[in-house]
């Protein structure tokens, strides 16, 4: 998804710290991680058995020529591989199971922790980031624990125990082994240097490719009516030969690898039987030690892959866990009142001398105040970046102001509990959004309401015909492209939602983009069934929208420069006045 | 299988690396073969109680084993690049083929199905050409060499030894093919999550204003919980796969424990064969288990061959139209009757209308009457039924895509930026290259130049995907900027701007004059300012065309324009009164 981005902080060194601070995660599950640490022992020591057993049958009733004898060692060598192949696939299972356990608690609690964050960090924050950090950095982390983690210790504990397990067969044969020791170490990490810095190239290389297909997909129509066919996919062909060069580069690290690994091992038997020949000569190794002893050289060199390719697990792993840890420490800027206030619904807003800018330099709204009573309808106009729909973020404490006072029914606020405050309101935004999910949902939105209201409110505001047209009705599925619903059914049903709720104020930020005259009738009667009986603050661009308001407030570069009825403002022949001929003249 | 044939001459293009590569891997696999014997003569030796062939035989295996390294990396290189080759190959063809594919076929696929076809069935259709390959070669000889020599040493023992062998072969094969479908459940739930915190962080205002956090986050709980249980499911796959190959693999060397400590012990065998025949077991097992892998790789390969076929040969919008040059621009529709498809309703219907050459023309509509339909017939984008467009006197369909579109330029309403620079998003308007000055004049024209001010990088300055960075009304007039830098004779405007407000569309279109003189122009729109200046107007109805003529003598008709421009007035006298 993010290519760069994936990678960004990669070559740091381990740190511990972050690794306890993702060891936390383990400790509910500390059954688990035992679990996997158990069965690792078991299972190295179930398939160490196997060549002990081969040595003393090979030495014992083989020599011997004591056939029951071969049996009973035939049977215990099958016992433990049996037990190595249950054990070894637990271990499998068990840590990967532990490692998704352990994410399942974090991702759910990266998400929780998101939920709290405010407005404002989404808008520093590219989407597609936030969801690497839960999709793909999380996901990283469970392989950190399954692959990384155990994986690091099953096999640097394999390592050991074939070591020890050598060294007691026989000394002199484990240091001519130990001897090749150095080739195949500098073989893993020329492989694990080179490896990971190949599939990162490509990586880069391939999301580069899609974007581009992506764009290319969206543009489709773009790219042919303009004739652009030609030099699109020239651009494409050299993205794609970019990838190929990068994909070529990891063949060859991979070719250069195995063949490689595998000629060490070779080495090593080789060695092993020159050696073990003149032992068994002069009488000091037995035949059975010889074949157990190169059973264990067999496996002796498994290790060392994985073991490169675990280290790098574990470091890309690392830096999602950097940045997963980074974002679980954002802390909200906005922060809630430790004892909420919760004065009674009336209604009553106020604007004392606000002012505010999004990113602390440019301002959008200057000492900004007006006072607006319960059952009030007041219209905002102005020119665009008058600082309009900024007006009503404030309201909803979607952002905090640099300074002055937002009051709601006589409570700043920053002293509401936020949630308890935006079900004072109802909102009907410029572009509907509608939650995947059912119509009802939508129009519920978590609430509690028995079904036939929220059905009096879709009737209340002229959306029975758009429900009735839905496949299922109120139960009909919001797909991704909103189920074919117009902008304008959109906003009747935002409406009903609106409507339904109940809330003592009404906030709207009029659509600006054109619905066709009947919809907008349509609309236009919705609101004022709407707006009855409730205080209103409304973002206006139309005329009849703004017909409905009690009085008129007028935003100009940020500032409240004039307010008053329709008819007031025109006679004043100021702003508004210009507004008014502009558009609607 | 079958679909897979289509892979054979992109494969044919690389032979002589194929070759090569393949000859390398059957050397090694022959000299991998040879050490088990070199390894027996030197037991055997080593029985009789003499070490005068040790040194000699050590020394062989030794350069056996460094000969077969090399021959492997050889052939392993050779055939997977190879491969990487035959991908690059056959993606630059996917995606040309894209680029020439009839339009209708990105209805019936989404931009993440046509995605997913030329990253991820392009992978697995590489595996096939290219490990499979290797796989495929290395080890049929291996085993078939290494079978034939077991065979030679003791026929009953190789029987035996065969039984774990096979096992393996179908575990792989078995468990691979469950793996994988487990795998898609799992990316599938992931993909899942993916939209659900895409919605969630992109509606992050809605989700606070409507205090929805809680229902979100207990949303996003419930599929995260269906992810673990999907992952715990692949998981006891994998650990039961692995435990039964642990087992098997392990219990080969049982057989010949058993079965070849009796024969050492009645005599039939020498110690040398039994140590030759664990050599060759050793070597058996990964080619085994390569083998059940490529059973299910070229399984799968296949399957996204398919996916990658359907592609390849669907229909493309070219049908082999004589090339000619267009002129002037007379359009002409005759009695048109359209739908996307047979299943749907006409999208336009006995639409009949002819514009001369410099002929001005707006058209009005409701949503979904049909505006849009008529602007993607005439950029070939949609076919109509023969005989029902025309231009220049000919029929549209016979007029070939390229020579249709040099004709004319539109501006759409949802204009689709590039992530570049400005002056590269305009200059891609431009038929060939497109000076400097060039650009900046098209941008002076739709009033982008005001803008530019407000990027660090003026006209350079690089947009975000799609053109996040800039807002509707620059989205909209980058995409003029870009219709104007083309001087065609014909000109589509639809609904351009928009998201521009009255005031600067009025300017705007002010400006658009010079660069109208004497071109064919078609504008669709729902403002009333930008209909009264227009000479002709067209009003669309539910796909027919249901009024044509001057501003003033539809109102004087009194039909659906008339009623549409009455709801204005009646606005307008509503607030002169009172």
């Amino acid at each position: 998804m993010n290519a760069h981005d994936e990678d960004e902080g990669l070559d740091q060194a381990y740190d511990w710290r972050l690794l306890r601070r993702f060891l936390a995660y383990a400790r509910p599950h500390w059954g688990w991680a035992l679990a996997c640490v158990a069965v690792v022992f078991a299972g190295i020591g179930a398939e160490l058995a196997g060549p002990f057993l081969l040595r003393a049958a090979i030495d014992g009733p083989v020599s011997r020529g004591d056939a029951a004898g071969l049996l009973i060692y035939a049977g215990g060598f099958f016992l433990a591989v049996f037990a190595a192949g249950v054990l070894r696939g637990l271990e499998q299972y068990v840590s990967e199971a532990a490692g998704q356990r352990m994410v399942y608690d974090l991702r759910t609690g990266l998400y929780g922790h998101l939920q709290r964050l405010d407005v404002a960090f989404f808008d520093r924050n590219p989407v597609g980031r936030l969801i690497t950090r839960v999709t793909n950095d999380v996901e990283n982390l469970s392989e950190m624990f399954s692959s990384g983690l155990v994986g690091l210790l099953s096999n640097s504990l394999m390592l050991l125990a074939l070591l020890a397990a050598m060294a007691v067969m026989d000394l002199r044969l484990t240091l001519v082994v130990l001897a090749s020791v150095p080739l195949a170490g500098v073989l893993a990490a020329w492989f694990r240097v080179h490896a990971r810095q190949a599939h990162r190239d490509s990586r880069k290389a391939i999301a580069a490719l899609a974007a581009y297909l992506n764009e290319s997909l969206g543009g489709m129509k773009t790219l042919r009516i303009f004739n652009r066919q030609e030099s699109c996919s020239e651009r494409f062909r050299v993205k794609n030969d970019e990838f190929r060069d990068k994909a070529v580069r990891i063949a060859f690290v991979y070719s250069t690898f195995w063949p490689g690994i595998e000629l060490v091992t070779t080495l090593a038997v080789v060695l092993l039987l020159w050696v073990a020949g003149r032992g068994i000569l002069a009488g000091w190794l037995s035949f059975g030690s010889f074949v157990a002893f190169w059973y264990l050289v067999r496996k002796f060199f498994d290790p060392f892959h994985e073991l490169a390719e675990k280290y790098n697990i574990l470091q890309a792993a690392m830096a999602s866990s950097e940045r997963i840890f980074r974002l679980l420490d954002t802390a909200p800027r906005q922060r809630a009142p430790a004892a909420p206030s919760c004065p009674p619904r009336r209604g009553e807003i106020a604007f004392e001398d606000v002012c505010f800018s999004y990113d602390g330099r440019t301002p959008v709204l200057r000492d900004v105040s007006f006072r607006v009573r319960p059952g009030e309808r007041v219209a905002i106009v102005g020119y665009t970046g008058a600082g309009k729909t900024s007006v009503l973020s404030l309201l909803l404490r979607l952002y905090d102001a640099d300074s002055g006072r937002v009051l709601v029914d006589g409570a700043d606020v920053r002293d509401h509990d936020p949630g308890e405050l935006r079900r004072r309101f109802g909102m009907v935004f410029q572009d509907v959004f509608l939650f995947s999910g059912t119509v009802e949902e939508n129009l519920r939105l978590g609430e509690d309401m028995p079904l036939d209201s929220l059905e009096r409110a879709v009737r209340l505001v002229n959306a029975e015909p758009v429900i009735a047209r839905l496949p299922k009705g109120l139960s009909s599925k919001v797909h991704e492209r909103g189920m074919s619903l117009s902008v304008g059914e959109r906003q009747l049903l935002s409406f009903a939602r609106a409507l339904a709720a109940d809330p003592p104020i009404l906030v709207l930020d009029e659509a600006t983009s054109s619905v066709d005259s009947e919809t907008e009738g349509r609309i236009q009667e919705a609101l004022s069934r709407v707006l009855a009986g409730r205080t209103a603050v409304i973002v206006a661009h139309r005329l009849s929208t703004v017909r409905l308001a009690d009085r008129i407030l007028v935003l100009h570069r940020g500032e409240l420069r004039e307010q008053g009825t329709h008819e007031e403002l025109l006679r004043l022949g100021g702003l508004y006045e210009k507004l008014y001929r502009l558009q609607w003249g | 299988m079958r679909h897979l044939a289509r892979l054979w001459p992109y494969i044919r293009r690389y032979r002589s690396a194929y070759l090569s590569g393949i000859a390398m891997v059957l050397l090694g696999s022959a000299f991998g073969t040879a050490s088990p014997f070199l390894i027996k003569a030197a037991v055997d030796g080593l029985e009789a109680g003499t070490a005068a062939s040790l040194g000699w035989l050590v020394g062989a295996l030794a350069m056996l084993g460094a000969a077969k390294a090399l021959v492997f990396f050889r052939g392993r290189y050779s055939i997977v690049s190879a491969s990487r080759e035959v991908e690059r190959d056959l993606r630059e063809d996917f995606y040309r083929k894209l680029t020439r594919l009839d339009v209708s076929f990105f209805d019936r696929h989404s931009s993440g199905d046509i995605h997913s076809r030329a990253v991820n069935d392009m992978e697995s259709v590489r595996m096939v050409a290219g490990i499979s390959v290797m796989i495929t070669a290395g080890s049929s000889l291996l085993l078939l060499l290494s079978l034939a020599a077991m065979f030679a040493i003791d026929a009953g023992l190789a029987a035996a030894a065969m039984v774990p062998l096979l096992l393996v072969c179908a575990v792989t094969a078995l468990s691979e093919g469950r793996i994988y479908a487990q795998s898609e459940r799992v990316q599938d739930i992931l993909a899942e999550l993916s939209t659900l915190a895409q919605e969630n962080f992109s509606g992050a205002r809605v989700v606070r204003a409507f205090a929805r956090e809680t229902t979100e986050l207990r949303r996003f709980s419930y599929s995260s919980r269906s992810y673990l249980k999907a992952s715990l499911a692949l998981a006891l796959t994998r650990g039961a796969a692995w435990g039964l190959m642990v087992l098997l693999m392990e219990a080969t060397l049982g057989v010949t424990l058993l079965l070849g400590g009796l024969g050492i012990i009645r005599g039939t065998l020498s110690k040398g064969d039994f140590v030759a025949f664990t050599a060759y077991q050793f070597m058996l097992v990964w080619p085994v288990i390569g083998m059940g892998w490529v059973v299910t790789l070229v399984q799968r390969g296949a399957a996204c061959m398919a996916r990658i076929n359907a592609v390849l040969d669907a229909p493309e919008e070219e049908h082999g139209a004589k090339p000619c040059v267009l002129r002037g621009c007379r359009i002409e529709f005759r009695d048109l009757t359209f739908r996307y498809s047979e299943d749907r309703p006409p999208a336009l219907s006995g639409v009949s209308f002819t514009l001369e050459p410099g002929e001005r023309a707006a058209v009005v509509g409701r949503t979904g009457s049909g505006k849009s339909t008529l602007l993607q017939l005439l950029l070939g984008l949609y076919r109509p039924p023969a005989g029902t467009v025309f231009l220049d006197g000919r029929d549209i369909n016979d007029i070939p895509r390229a020579a249709l579109r040099a004709a004319m330029a539109c501006a759409p309403q949802d204009a689709f930026l590039f992530s570049d620079t400005l002056l590269s998003n305009i200059a891609f308007g431009a038929e060939g290259e497109a000076s400097r000055e060039a650009v900046l004049a098209a941008a002076e024209a739709s009033r982008l130049s005001e803008d530019l001010d407000a990027f660090p990088g003026g006209i350079d300055q690089v947009i975000g995907e799609r053109g996040i960075t800039l807002s509707g009304g620059q989205r909209q007039r980058t995409s003029l900027a870009r219709a104007l830098l083309r001087k065609p004779p014909l000109l589509l405007l639809d609904d351009t701007l928009s998201s521009v407000d009255v005031h600067t569309e009025a300017a705007i279109l002010q400006r658009l004059d010079p660069h109208l003189e004497g071109r064919t122009c078609i504008l669709v729109t729902h403002r009333f300012s930008s209909l009264a200046k227009a000479r002709r107007i067209l009003v669309l109805d539910e796909g027919r065309l249901v009024e044509d003529g001057t501003h003033d003598a539809l109102l004087a008709s009194k039909g659906f324009y008339a009623r549409l421009a009455a709801r204005q007035r009646l606005e307008e006298d509503l607030s002169s009164a009172s």
